[in-house]
């Protein structure tokens, strides 16, 4: 199996991947019980007769047969027409575009965060198992990582945000004062922190778990021991072996998880009012808003499937085994 | 590692401390946690162990009452989790082929759906209750599991005395299930753990959004409404937000330990499989 | 760096202990968050006013950060999604008449000397000195074009009120003259008050008025910033016809959860908030000097909806025995404490002058009575009546997920009907789902689909004459909110055979009309919970609140007169 081949196969997968998703979520809103109808309409819904609101649906196409609303919805995707929002009136691609953003960047830093903080804590807990300090780290770790997102983003809110006032209590920014250059990064920076901070503690353990474990097996491995006999230092060892090996299963799981990663916390959105795609998509399938509950998770599910592509592109650079063997 | 079997001891003896309590609970609790009272809001004192809450109900009843149905969901969705992804994983495993590229599409779809947007949709579809919430959250979360249990699948395989049982006439169905499943045991164990946490946490979670059953006595509820009713801004933290909060940890921290006494009886296997 | 490593867990936990202790103090200490708010509003550049020293009086602030709970899109008439939205936009957008501190109706666009002849012609002259925010003159035809527009357009609020009017003549630059179609002694409140005025310019010949992005009123305020999810900054508008604002340029961030605001608030971040705040924070925040809270009657009413077309509840007397099972003061009493009105079975507020002051009655042995004489009589092990066939008397009832109130409304309701012996299930349902069952298509024709549900009406609908009529006439196109499926013939009756042409007439109606409800029981009125906010003088002392109003209001930011 030569390895254009190999690639030509993967690119299809995913292909497929993509083509099922942007058929599912064509379907998904429309199963919902309910209608758009409330959104579309405003307040005093109860006040349309049934021919008027028939003709509101008319308006939006939404009373043609579904295999027709199908067509123009693909149709629509294509041409890169979205459309306006039922619910917030504006056109969804500059909704997403913005929102996205944010949820990017934290859904970035904390991958990168919780990436190194796990695995540093990880193998600090494997090579430091016999003693004290590893066990400490251990237990620590696990009271964190046990404690409710939201008990914890809660708090934080409180403590840090409305009584020592260090941190904002809402938004991804200043929005009065208009900060540019250095000063917007900072403040972005400080705007980031308690979400952040929130998202971390609660993901930091599969890494840490998984640092740990893929340590403690190459610690025991024979080849360490021989090492550690031939009098190489300890650090030497740590730094040259040990941590090679445990990049590969924490790469692994970073691409296991990347989707749930990347999908947006609506909890930690919620409370720390930060303008993210879950509280988006949450809204959009409150109102029933058919368009942007599509693009939402289209835009969120193309993003993880593009991520899991990048993933499985760069396995082989991290992983020498894999190189040149076809993983399916 | 004589440490972490101590660890998984411990880890043992509390959950299992925690598992009878829930069972006791009606023999435990002093009142009835749906007895609603014009005592509401109240600090702790001799009646009430904990306080009340909003409508006079006694928290402290309210906390042990709420570790069945917190434990319940974390078992149930653990045990469909753990089921679906390990039937998935050693079918793709043990047959590869075109099975094991359909399945792994299969899995790889639903790893690429938001998780909390599809579980706000399902719970739109479905009654909100224990045996739904359950559902919801282990069919979201099942991809992991099968995507391990595969690559171990395909490593037990290749052993000898299953390769010298196929030799012999076995049929696949005996082989998987009386062989293989044995194999996957410790694993499955090992994942278990994982997934029971996730399961308690994740009900809060919906709780807190107001999906879970708001109906019934849970950590998640409990915890939800003290939110509800502003707890946090007040004194009523400390026994109305704290205790909830501090047992689902706990739970998770047993269950935590547990997946480490596990670990060591994994060996070698686990190194295959990240 | 190992140290550090080894360090960072126990830190956390040690952060996450800290933290804890320091919760606690919030409430304890309320004085200490003061001088750190105050710090704090120093430091920060652009956000807030800064509070004088105590010596001399607060001098009019600059700019005041207040939450909204909502995204409302432009906060145009066409886009507005809630009664929050109507709340904000009421500053950008103007109407010729509105309501008073008091709930009455005074003009505000329009001379003291309009004319109104049999309910049915109005005259009215303009004020003169009115200006859109695009500098486009506030005129007749403007007016008209604003009460025209609507009529054939999506939104559906204004398009009923639209529809009302037969003709709108302009009599001169600024004077004219609207005909509804049939006398309306409700027009004043429910038209005059709720038409917001727009600029010809902007929406003449608009297919879609949702399209327009641009948010021109002639309010006080205009809307200077909109950036979606995030904030409004409302900039007032100088030489506004009835004064320059006191504020010169509000800020609105759109915040969801109600715990930050309060945070917010608590710490001196916030002035106010369009939101509530709940009845068990009002110590807290009364403890604090800066803030006061604010409770004033809202015309929402809570209450239980009782399916009338289905078995059991066809039979009035056992709607009447839910009535004296369930012990509705009392559950008003621990849901809202001191901040409602409870409910009365003649379905309106019981302070309104035609209400009448019956209410209800907590006897658990007169709904045994009356169970007893439907044939319920037979009990189970579990103390649940049997009816003739045998079967439990289990009823169900929905009530929204997102609402944790009308959840503990129903667990009450459980334990009391546990009592007489009918077992209640309760079903929590996703807003949008639930609607499905209750209110199909939102449409009472389309028919129901329940056993009794938690329900509310808004503050416009309890605010008008024609609620109770809305509420249970078994016409659907006259009894829109009629969800319940009532039927009585003599509520028909009264109402097709009422001649309204005065407001006295209407609130006989509306007595007679009460007597037919407290006898036939539609459904439970639980109570009409107050608003209740709370606000920040010491950054801003102009708020002005009343009946049915939110603090942020017209009145709140109007220059001392």
């Amino acid at each position: 199996m030569t390895e254009r081949r190999e690639m030509r196969k993967r690119i299809l997968h995913y292909l497929l991947l993509l083509a099922l998703v942007i058929t599912v979520n064509f379907f998904l809103p429309r199963l919902l019980p309910g209608s758009p109808i409330k959104t579309l309409t405003g307040e005093e819904v109860g006040s349309l007769t049934a021919a008027e609101k028939q003709g509101i649906l008319a308006a939006y196409d939404l009373d043609k047969p579904l295999g027709k609303q199908f067509l123009l919805y693909l149709r629509n995707l294509f041409t890169l027409n979205w459309g306006n929002s039922y619910s917030k009136r504006q056109p969804i691609w500059r909704l997403i575009r913005s929102r996205t953003g944010w949820t990017l960047l934290l859904a970035g830093s904390n991958l990168l965060v919780s990436t190194v903080i796990g695995s540093l804590l990880g193998l600090f807990a494997a090579s430091h198992r016999q003693s004290r300090r590893g066990a400490a780290a251990l237990i620590g770790s696990t009271v964190i990582s046990s404690l409710p997102s939201f008990w914890v983003a809660m708090i934080l809110l409180s403590v840090f945000g409305a009584q020592l006032g260090w941190f904002p209590l809402y938004g991804a920014y200043d929005l009065w004062g208009k900060y540019t250059g250095f000063a917007r990064f900072l403040d972005i920076l400080r705007h980031l922190a308690l979400p952040l901070i929130t998202m971390v503690f609660t993901s930091f353990m599969m890494f840490f778990t998984t640092a740990r474990y893929g340590a403690l097996q190459v610690l025991s491995d024979d080849y360490i021991k021989m090492a550690y006999m031939r009098g190489i230092s300890p650090g030497r060892v740590r730094r040259a072996y040990v941590l090679r090996n445990t990049w590969i299963p924490v790469f692994t799981m970073v691409m296991l998880d990347v989707g749930y990663l990347l999908s947006g916390s609506v909890l930690i959105e919620t409370v720390f009012s930060y303008p993210g795609l879950g509280s988006l998509m949450q809204e959009a399938v409150r109102a029933r808003d058919y368009p942007l509950i599509q693009y939402t998770f289209l835009v969120s599910s193309t993003l993880t499937i593009f991520a899991m592509f990048l993933a499985d592109l760069c396995q082989p650079l991290v992983d020498p085994r894999l190189r040149g063997a076809g993983d399916e | 590692m004589p440490a972490m079997n101590n660890l998984g001891k411990v880890g043992v003896v509390l959950l299992a401390f925690i598992l009878l309590i829930a069972l006791f609970a009606p023999q435990l609790a002093p009142y009835d946690p749906h007895k609603s009272s014009p005592q509401n809001y109240q600090a702790p004192g001799k009646e009430h162990f904990l306080g009340t809450n909003d409508i006079g109900q006694d928290i402290f009843s309210e906390l042990l009452f709420g570790a069945r149905t917190s434990l319940l969901i974390g078992f149930l969705s653990a045990l469909i989790s753990i089921a679906l992804g390990t039937l998935i994983g050693m079918l793709a495993g043990w047959f590869e082929g075109g099975t094991d590229r359909w399945l792994m599409k299969l899995t790889a779809f639903f790893m690429t759906i938001p998780y909390l947007p599809a579980v706000i949709i399902l719970s739109a579809f479905t009654r909100p209750g224990i045996i739904s919430t359950s559902v919801i959250l282990g069919i979201m979360s099942w991809p992991a599991t099968a995507r391990i249990v595969r690559s171990e699948t395909m490593t037990l395989k290749k052993r000898e005395y299953i390769q010298v049982c196929k030799a012999m006439g076995a049929p696949d169905r005996y082989l998987l299930f009386r062989h293989i499943v044995k194999e996957l045991m410790p694993l499955i164990m090992y994942r278990a753990a994982a997934r029971v946490r996730a399961g308690i946490l994740g009900e809060s979670s919906l709780s807190f959004l107001g999906l879970g059953s708001a109906a019934q006595k849970s950590w998640g509820t409990m915890l939800y409404y003290a939110q509800a009713k502003n707890a946090l801004l007040t004194k009523a933290w400390v026994w109305w937000v704290l205790p909830p909060g501090l047992c689902i940890a706990l739970v998770s921290c047993a269950l935590s330990m547990i997946s480490y006494g596990a670990e060591t009886r994994l060996d070698r296997r686990m190194e295959d499989l990240l | 760096m190992k140290s550090v490593k080894r360090l960072l867990p126990l830190l956390l936990a040690v952060l996450m202990v800290l933290s804890l202790c320091a919760c606690g103090s919030n409430a304890a200490a309320p004085a200490k968050t003061e001088p750190t708010a105050a710090a704090e509003a120093q430091a920060e550049p652009a956000s807030e006013a800064t509070p004088e020293p105590t010596q001399e009086p607060t001098p009019e602030p600059v700019t005041l950060t207040i939450a909204i709970t909502k995204d409302e899109n432009s906060l145009a008439p066409f886009t507005y999604v809630s009664a929050t939205g109507l709340t904000v936009n009421r500053l950008v957008y103007d109407t010729l008449f509105t309501p008073d501190m008091e709930n009455n109706v005074v003009p505000w666009m329009v001379e003291d000397d309009y004319t109104v002849e049999n309910n049915q012609v109005y005259t009215m002259k303009l004020l003169p000195g009115q200006f859109f925010h695009n500098g486009d003159p506030v005129n007749a035809e403007a007016v008209k074009f604003s009460f025209e527009y609507p009529g054939d357009k999506n939104v559906s609020g204004q398009r009923k009120v639209c529809n009302k009017i037969e003709s709108i003549e302009v009599l001169g630059e600024l004077e004219l003259r609207f005909t509804l179609k049939t006398p309306d002694v409700n027009f004043l409140r429910d038209g005059f008050c709720l038409i917001r005025i727009i600029d010809p310019a902007v929406y003449e010949g608009v297919e879609d008025p949702t399209t327009v992005e641009a948010s021109i009123g002639s309010g006080m305020y205009k809307l200077a910033e909109y950036k979606t999810g995030e904030y409004y900054v409302l900039e007032a508008v100088d030489g506004y016809f009835r004064g320059t604002p006191a504020v010169q340029t509000i800020n609105m961030p759109i915040m969801g959860d109600s715990t930050a605001i309060q945070q917010g608030i608590l710490s001196g971040e916030l002035a106010a908030s369009t939101g509530n705040i709940g009845m068990e924070m009002v110590e807290t925040f009364a403890a604090n000097p800066d803030l006061a809270v604010v409770a004033n009657a809202d015309y929402g009413p809570t209450i239980i909806n009782i399916n009338n077309e289905r078995a059991p509840f066809d039979q009035v007397d056992f709607r009447r025995a839910l009535t004296y099972a369930i012990d509705v003061n009392g559950i008003c009493q621990m849901i809202y404490g001191d901040y409602a009105l409870p409910g009365a079975p003649g379905c309106l507020r019981t302070d309104l002058p035609y209400a009448n002051q019956t209410a209800y009655t907590y006897d658990p042995a007169k709904a045994v009575e009356l169970l007893e004489g439907l044939g319920y009589t037979e009990l189970n092990a579990d103390g649940i009546r049997l009816d003739k066939d045998g079967n439990p008397l289990h009823i169900q009832i929905l009530s929204y997920a997102e609402s944790p109130q009308r959840t503990r409304i129903c667990e009450l309701m459980k334990e009391d009907l546990a009592e007489v012996g009918i077992e209640l299930e309760l079903v929590t349902m996703d807003m949008d789902t639930a609607d499905t069952y209750i209110w199909p298509d939102f449409d009472v024709a389309n028919g129901r689909d329940y056993d009794l549900s938690t329900w509310g009406w808004g503050t416009a609908a309890g605010n008008s004459y024609t609620y109770l009529i809305s509420l249970c006439h078994s016409d659907p196109g006259i009894g829109t909110y009629n969800v319940c499926g009532f039927k009585s013939e003599r509520f028909d009756a009264l109402v097709n055979g009422a001649t309204i042409t005065s407001i006295a007439d209407m609130e006989e109606l509306l007595r007679q009309l009460q007597e037919v409800v407290i006898d036939e029981v539609p459904l439970i009125t639980i109570g009409c919970p107050d608003k209740l906010q709370v606000v920040n003088t010491a950054l801003y002392d102009g708020w002005q609140s009343g009946k049915g109003a939110n603090v942020v209001n017209i009145y709140s930011f109007l220059p001392d007169a």
